[in-house]
Order: C-alpha cells, then structure tokens, then sequence
C-alpha cells in the first residue's frame, strides 16, 4: 500500500468521522473496556500493528478539559486553526448534521465510539490492509446517521450538478460504501467498519461472517494474548506491534549503523531489543491527572549478547533512586558496569568510533596520572551514575549572566577498591581547571580562581570567575558567571558540579544513604521548574527563535510560550527502565500540572 | 577610455545634480540603481513609490530612514531592540550570533542607508574578532560606527585611537614609553586617514610616541599619564607635546585626507572598475573638508550628482555577499517569517564575508575577489536555497507567484521578476528568454550573471 492510498484511506475515514455528529444525546455507553472481537477477525500471520482505544469517552473527556484547553489557547497554531475559516466552516457543517439527527456534534462522537475504536494493519512484505473498526454504543443510530449522511452528500452533490459521491455495493449480503478510491467502509454486525479499498473490505466481511481463510486469528495468539491480558482492561488504549515484521518491510530501519555512540550508551540493550525481538507493546492511560505509558519490549529468544553485560544489572541490584537537591529540574540514575563495557567496547561500538574511545583512552591517562583507563580508572568506579539538574537561585548570582542556566552535575560512586582514587580525581579536577585556564589565557578570557570552601566537614574544590572591577552595570554579564565548577568527595561517592551550591546540596543530600532499587535507569524531571527556567531566560529564547527562524517577535514569543506552557502541563514525569521477565520495559508518568 | 570615466572628466558636469530629461528619465532603472547602491535591493512597491514621488523624495528617504519598519514597528522601536539584541548576543562567546544580530537587522531596517554606511566603516576601520577574541568589544565598536555612519567623521576617527577592540586588533593594548608601538600610528595614516605616499616614516615614529601611555586594562581604554612619553614630536610638520587626541585634526587638515576618503566613497558608490581622474576626486574631497567632515554632506552630493544616474555608472561594481543576500532577500519581500540570520551568517561567510571578521587591515578587497569558483557556487546554492522548500532555515518563505500577483503582475511573472531584479540589464534578446512560472523565472533572473552585479 503506497502513501497515497494510505492517505485516501484516511480522507475517507475522516469523511465518515462525520457520522459521529449523527447520534442522538441519550444512548447507552459501552464501558466495559476493550472488545475482544476484531483480533478474532485479524490474521495472526499477517498483523503488524492492532491498536485498540478501548475507552474513546475518556479521550474526549481528556481532550475536551479546561487543562488542555487552556494548553490549546497557547498554541498559535492550534488557536489560529480554532479560530480560522475552515474548521469553523467544518464546526458549522457538523452542527447541521448534528441537528439534523436530534444531537450534539461532542455528543455524537461519544457516541458513535462509544464502545471502542480499533485499528488492524496487516501485511506480508508491505502493509496491505488497514482496517478501523468502530463499536457504537447506540448501533441502530449508527445507521440512521450514516444513512442521514449518505442522503445529505448526495443531496449537496446534486445541487452542485456533481456526480453521485458514494458509490454502493453488496458482497455476501452486506451493503458496501465507498468515498474515495482506497477507501471502503460497511456497518457490519452494529459497527463501523472502514478498510483500505475493496478487496480489503471483502477478506474481512468473509472472517467476520465465518467463511474465513485465516490460518490463525490473532486472538488465539499466545503472545497476543499475554501482553493485551498485562495491558489489563483500564487502559485507555493499547497498541501491539510484530517488530519481526516491521523489519521485513524496512530492513534499514533498525540497521545498527543508525544508532550512534552515545545512543548505545544509553540504549545498549534495550536497542537490541528492538533490532532483534518479536514485538512491542504500549500501553497508555489517561486520567484526568495524569498521563501513564508503559512500553514492553520482547528480549531476543537467545537472550542479550555478551557484550551487553555491562548494561544489566544482576538481579537484586539497580539504580538508586534518583538525587533531589533543592530546585531540582531533572535527575537520572542509570545503571552501568563501565568496566565491563570498556573491555567489550570492540563487540558494541563500530568501527569508526573506535578511535575516540582509543583517544579517550590517552587522554584520560593525562589527567589521571598515566593510570590505565579501563582498570585504573573505571576500575575504581562503581556502577550507580547519577546526573541532575537544578535551577540556580537568581538572587544569588553575582553578577547575574544575562542567560541563566541550570546548574549541573555528576554524581560517580567509587569502588573501594582503590582508596587513593579520590584524590587523584581531585588532581584530575584541578588539571582540568588548569587546562581550562590555558585556553582562556589564548582566546583572552577571564581566568578560574581555584579555592577551596570547608563545608560540614568536607572540603570542596571549587573555581570562581572573578568579574571585571569596573563592569558597567548596563552591560549584560557573560555567561561564564552561571559556573563556579566543583569538586567533593562525600564517602563514596564523588561529585562534580557546575557550581559551587549544587555541590554543598548534594554533599548534604548524599550524607543519608540511597535508596536501592531493581531499575536500570531512573528519571525524574519536573515541569514546573523546566517551565521557570523557560521563564527566566524567557528574552533570550525569543532572540534565539527570531534569529534561528526568522520569526516573528510575536510568533517567537508564541513558540516559546508553548514549551513552557507545555512543560507546565506535563507536570512533574519520571521514567524508569526494569529488565522485566520477557524483556525490557519503561514506564514513563506524568502527574499533569495546570497550564 | 569608459562612458563612466569619459563622464569623470568634467567634474563639474558629473557632479551637477541630476535632474530627469527626456534623455534621462527618472524611471524604474535608476531607482533601482539608487537603491543597489544606497541601500539594498527594494520591494516593488518603494521602486514604484520612489518612481512616483522623483529622485529628490528618494534620496531623501534614503538620507533620513524610513519612520517605521515594513512590519509598522518604530525605528527608534527596532533601533532599540537591535542593540539590545546586540548586547544580549555578545555575553557569550564568540562573533556568530552578533553576526545574526547585525544580519537580522539589516534584513528589516528602515534605514539602509545607514547600515551600508556602517559596513563601509566597518570595512574602512578593519577589525577583526579573530584576533580581538571579545563580542562585547566588537559589539562596542559597532555601535560606535553605526552612531558616526553618516555623521561626522572628525569624531569617529578620534574616537577609533581610544577603541578597545581596535587597539587590541592593532596590538596596541599596551603602548609603553618605552617601547612604543607604531601599528596603530601607521594604521591611521595609511588605512583610515592619509593613505600611501602622504606620510613619512619618521611621521609614523613620532606619532607613535603620542600613543604612549594608551592601554586596553579591563576591556576598558585607559591612558596611563606614567607610560606616556610627554617630549616633543613632531608629526607632518606640526610641533608639539602631542598626545593621541592631538593626532586626528593633524591628520584631516592634510588635503590628502578628504581625497583619500572621497576615493573611496567614489569607489563604493560610483565603480570599482574605473580609475577616477584626480580633478574629480579633488571636487569630492572639496566638499567634504568644506562640510567640516561630516560625511552626509558629500554622500548626499554622490547620490544626486548626474554621474551617479547616469547609465554608465550602473553594475560597475561586484555585489558583495551580504549585498547579494540582504537584497536579495529584501527585494523579494521575505519579511514575516524571515529567513534564519543564523543561516545568512553561515551563507555569508562561505561567500567570503564575515561579519566582524573581515580578512586584514584593509578589510575586504571586493570588486572581482569576491567571485571565485568556491563563491559563485554558494552564491547560486543561496538563490536556489531561497525558492526552494528544502531548507527549513532560508526557504519555504517565498511563493513567487504570490509576489508577482500581489504586485498585479501575475500575467507575465517572468517579465515582474526581471523588472524588480534585473531591470535594464538584460538586453531584450535575453529578456525575452526568461520564460516559465514565476518560480522558473525567478530561479533564471537569480542566477543571472547580471544579478551579480550592482
């Protein structure tokens, strides 16, 4: 199936979308959750997605909040299109359908997909059926409104002097519709069903009405069964995936060559995953505070390759929980044998990256007295790697730099194994500052002031970038004054921060032990505070918008009012990453805020 | 001998005002031409404006600034903003988002004129972030320029002997007693005031120890009373106990000041190609010592003299990038969105001009060193780039054949994309051959060779 004829496929489903504005107010819901009866009706040979939205009313409900109305009316896009001739024309045509069936148009959608809306898209080598199947909750004004709309397309198209838009058809005695080339729908045992082109419409009539050829219907598939059963029945919709056969249709797509260096850091296994199992699966749930989405992804039948011990921790062992100084913005934990990795670095990274890690592995022995990289020094490092974000407090900052940013740092774990490594780190902190100093002497910046600052009984490295004595107060100060880089030492645990209050608030913070955990990757992130940050560099980020993109100040201050407003909206997210019995899984919440 | 330098042998006939005749109308050609060169390439409706209201209202226009953008913003507004934008771009490291900074401004500012001027004196008193290593410094620098462009020039050349980033430029930021540094000395007298042959070397060691004791501490100019040599020097002809300060009304009472300038204001304005006769040079530079140097006097004078309307002086010069690409730009009404600065930094500067860099001392050479074989493929790439839908950043903004049918031209697009870029340049033969939709002949009139050229 070409683009094109997927796209007819979804003008003409738009067109019967219509229908929804056909029902009447008063009908019974169907809210028992998903239906089983369209997987019996799809090919388990063949299926290479079914998507199911088992509770359409909570969408709407979702949708139509005064949350993401308010998140609309900040999009200029969004609020532009709202308020623009077309989809008022759209509004005003589904109003007089609406009316013309004794209903509202919100109504009306609630109704017609009232008992769930699913969608099959199956093929061998290319998808060549796409089926969506919409359960009414009221099948006898499903027909009515179709016929109502049926009768006014043809009406409209007659007062036009145009020729009949829908065309009709029986196949074993159901009464077919077309509106556009690739595009075939019929209201088949009180649902509605829409297939890309006739044949399509045909191979499914025949399995819905028993004279099927099916081999195997995809509800009696095992695999099938078990993820849409852990999906359970709350969810407000559930996609299922056959990775294997996503790769026959594109085998470049999930090439190892496509995923780079750092990705595979980070998506080591869970990258195999996708280039070698089976399936995925999504879950998503949408209350009216918070959005949940669980993804599972199928381990290869063989298991990881041995290179990627390195990325899963044993059982019982994981990530800590994720840091949470003051002000955080975002905080990671991830879990990583580094040791383990850097000795199989041939069999994981390609070729042509090969040569920076072998110039990591120099560099690295500089600044770390001539130790070598893998045994000397990632040997002294445990597995636990923590990242965080904060916002800096602005009243702080002297002198204030014209753009704000987060303060950073990274949070290593030594091993134990080797008790003078601290202090060479602290050597390596200082070189850097040195290094650092040199560059700056070359392009003519101010110098790092190194120092040191006893705080609670530890002593934290830290440099300053003094400022010029006689700044001229109306001169925006250069962004080099947000860092005051740091270094401390808290048991075992190492910090390296980009000022010099983040380090004092994780040295107290990593005082209380962690909180062991089973996960591979924590993350947490809050909204609220990406949203202040968004507000406290607010001119700058519109500067950077007009000169990047050409726009506008009014357009650029539109874009930059979305991200906070959706940073605001997604409320506070975390994600976690856990090696599930079949195979990796994430879990990503947001606890939705108010825009 | 040229039609142009035949015309420069009458100085007092060349530089006569121009006044529209039967032989010498006012018509699109010489609007156009005035804006090439006095500005940047206009949107059809100031060509059609300009043709209506004559030569007089246009120079005027041009001299004074428009008193909004096209988008009803206040130039004082948009002046305001920029050199905020400026100063925000310079508290970060590195030249390239002042580069944008400059560039968006240039795209939208009521008053061309001025910008040309700026860059003029940017190119005329070279420095380089390459070497001064400081955007704030730079940005200082600009701004002065930009508030002398079109002034006086008596106060921009004092004020360049106390300019942070060009002592830096010039290796002067330390001039001890001592050991005094004679960059900025030589500098002044053979790139900014006097050019070759008006000086001697001696003239160059003495003007040097009039320096001493000036110092870049701080991103700030200081004069240090204890580093500066207080004897007497004596520099073209004139004795005394000089300080810097002293140095320019030495400089521009030299009569080879004003002729040196009035070169090149010739050869900005006028042609790059053709060698001015000295008498005509000398009536230049007569006016501008008799306006005491403030420069609007004699810029006026060029934009309104005959030699300048006449129809040997145009396309005697070579546009250069940010000419090609902020006209071009400009002259295709690209305003809302417009393209991305960033990207015209990056086109500009793989078109041999970057902003705040320029190569040397002397600046850019221009004329026909802007045309190589790496150049002229990314001045085409630029045009293709700017009617094609590929490039998020400089694309995707323009729909020719609503250009040419908001300006009621949309029955022969090919012939409104020639008038409004190429006017008379083409002879009717090639005119003729520039067929197609708009967007075809948009794509033919840009990559023109004639285009090239201003």
């Amino acid at each position: 199936m070409t683009s094109r004829t997927l796209s007819q496929f979804w003008i003409g489903a738009a067109c019967l979308g219509l229908l929804a504005t056909s029902l009447p107010t008063r009908v019974a819901r169907a809210e028992d959750g998903p239906e089983v009866a369209p997987a019996t009706w799809a090919d388990a040979d063949s299926t290479i997605l079914y998507a199911e939205i088992g509770r359409p009313a909570e969408v709407l409900d979702r949708l139509t909040s005064d949350r993401v109305g308010r998140l609309i009316q900040v999009v200029p896009a969004a609020r532009k299109a709202l308020e623009g001739k077309e989809l008022r024309e759209l509004r005003q045509v589904a109003k007089f359908v609406a009316v013309a069936l004794d209903t509202t148009p919100l109504e009306g959608i609630r109704t017609l997909t009232g008992g769930g809306a699913t969608l099959i898209v199956e093929g061998e080598t290319k998808p060549d059926r796409v089926y969506l199947i919409v359960k009414p909750s009221d099948p006898a004004f499903l027909e009515r409104a179709h016929a109502k709309l049926v009768e006014l397309a043809r009406a409209d198209a007659e007062g036009k002097g145009k020729p009949d838009p829908v065309k009709e058809g029986e196949y074993k005695g159901v009464q077919g519709y077309s509106v556009a080339p690739n595009e075939a729908h019929a209201i088949i045992d009180g649902r509605l069903v829409i297939a890309s082109g006739h044949e399509a419409m045909k191979a499914l009539i025949d399995r819905m009405k028993g004279a099927s050829t099916l081999k195997a219907k995809l509800a009696d598939d095992a695999t099938w069964k078990a993820r849409r059963d852990a999906a359970g029945t709350d969810a407000t919709g559930w996609a299922y995936v056959r990775m294997d056969r996503l790769r026959k249709i594109d085998p470049n797509a999930f090439a190892p060559e496509r995923i780079d260096a750092g990705a595979l850091f980070i998506f080591g296994p869970w990258a195999e995953a996708v280039r070698h199992g089976d399936w995925a699966g999504l879950t998503l749930r949408w209350t009216d505070d918070a959005i949940d989405a669980d993804l599972a992804l199928h381990r290869p039948e063989k298991g990881y390759s041995e290179a990627m011990t390195g990325f899963t921790p044993a059982k019982g062992q994981g990530a800590v929980a994720p840091l949470a100084p003051p002000n955080t913005i975002a905080s990671v934990t991830l879990w990583r044998d580094l040791t383990s990795i850097w000795d199989r670095r041939a069999d994981i990274f390609p070729p042509e990256q090969q040569a920076g890690l072998a110039q990591l592995d120099t560099t690295a022995g500089t600044f770390f007295g001539g130790r070598d990289f893998g045994s000397g020094v990632l040997g002294a490092l445990g597995h636990q790697w923590r990242l965080v974000a904060t916002l800096q407090d602005e009243s702080k900052l002297d002198p204030k730099p014209d753009l704000v940013l987060p303060a950073f740092a990274l949070v290593i774990d030594l091993s134990g194994d080797d008790p003078d490594f601290a202090q060479r780190l602290q050597a390596a902190f200082q070189s850097f500052i040195g290094l650092a100093n040199l560059g700056a002497a070359q392009t003519k910046a101010p110098p790092l002031m190194l120092g040191s600052e006893d705080f609670d009984g530890l002593r934290i490295a830290t440099a300053k970038f003094l400022p010029a004595k006689d700044r001229d107060p109306s001169e925006p100060v250069h962004q080099r004054h947000n860092f005051t880089p740091s270094a401390v030492q808290v048991g075992d645990h190492f910090v390296l921060s980009s000022t010099l209050g983040l380090a004092r608030d994780l040295a107290t913070e990593l005082k209380a032990a962690p909180k062991a955990g089973t996960d591979t990757l924590l993350m947490n992130a809050d909204g609220a505070a990406i949203a202040k940050l968004i507000g406290q560099n607010r001119e700058r980020l519109v500067q950077q918008n007009v000169l990047e993109k050409g726009n506008s100040r009014e357009a650029a201050e539109g874009e930059v009012g979305l991200l906070e407003a959706l940073a605001t909206y997604l409320g506070r997210g975390s994600l976690t990453a856990a090696e599930a019995e079949a195979g990796p899984s994430f879990h990503l919440k947001f606890k939705l805020g108010q825009p | 001998m040229s039609r142009l330098t035949d015309l420069m042998s009458d100085p007092s006939r060349a530089w006569s005002p121009y006044e529209p005749t039967k032989d010498e109308p006012w018509g699109l050609a010489r609007v156009a031409h005035l804006h090439r060169r006095a500005g940047f390439q206009a949107p059809w409706a100031t060509l059609e404006r300009d043709i209506e209201d004559g030569p007089e209202k246009a120079i005027d226009r041009l001299m004074n600034g428009l008193p909004e953008t096209v988008e009803g913003q206040s130039a004082a507004s948009f002046e305001k903003e920029h050199d905020a934008m400026a100063a925000r771009a310079a508290a970060g490291d590195g030249v390239g988002p002042l580069r944008s900074v400059w560039l968006h401004r240039l795209l939208l500012t009521p008053h061309p004129l001025r910008e040309r001027m700026t860059i003029f004196w940017h190119n005329h008193f070279a420095t380089s972030d390459a070497k001064v290593k400081n955007a704030s410094l730079m940005r200082k620098q600009n701004e002065l320029i930009r508030s002398h462009a079109m002034g006086d020039f008596k106060a921009l050349l004092a004020a360049m002997g106390r300019d942070p980033a060009m002592l830096l430029w010039l290796d002067s930021a330390a001039n001890r007693k001592a050991h005094p540094n004679e960059n900025y000395a030589r500098e002044v007298m053979e790139l900014f005031a006097l050019g070759r042959g008006a000086y001697t070397e001696k003239d160059i060691q003495e003007a040097a120890r009039a320096f001493t004791g000036d110092f870049v501490q701080g991103d700030r100019f200081r004069h240090l009373p204890a580093q500066h040599d207080a004897g007497p020097k004596t520099v073209l002809g004139h004795t005394g106990a000089f300080h810097g300060d002293d140095l320019p009304p030495i400089l521009l009472a030299q009569t080879a000041c004003a002729a040196f300038l009035a070169r090149k204001l010739t050869r900005h304005f006028l042609t790059e190609v053709d060698e001015p006769p000295a008498p005509f040079i000398d009536a230049l530079a007569q006016v501008i010592r008799d306006s005491d140097y403030q420069m609007s006097r004699p810029m006026r004078m060029i934009l309104s003299s005959r030699v300048f309307h006449s129809d040997a002086a145009r396309r005697r010069r070579v546009k250069s990038p940010v000419e090609l690409t902020v006209g071009t730009v400009r002259a295709l009404e690209i305003v809302s969105p417009t393209v991305s600065s960033d990207a015209m930094g990056e086109e500009t500067v793989a078109m041999g001009q970057a902003l705040y860099a320029p190569p040397g001392v002397a600046g850019w050479e221009g004329g026909p060193s802007w045309i190589n074989t790496t150049t002229t493929l990314a001045r085409t790439n630029f045009a293709l780039a700017i009617l094609g839908e590929t490039d998020d950043r400089l694309g995707g903004r323009l729909d020719p054949e609503a250009l040419a049918s908001r300006h009621d031209r949309s029955s022969d697009p090919a012939l409104f994309f020639a008038d409004l870029l190429l006017q008379d340049a083409l002879d009717a033969d090639i005119r003729g051959r520039i067929k197609g939709n708009a967007r075809d002949a948009a794509r033919l009139v840009l990559t023109a060779p004639e285009y090239q050229l201003a």
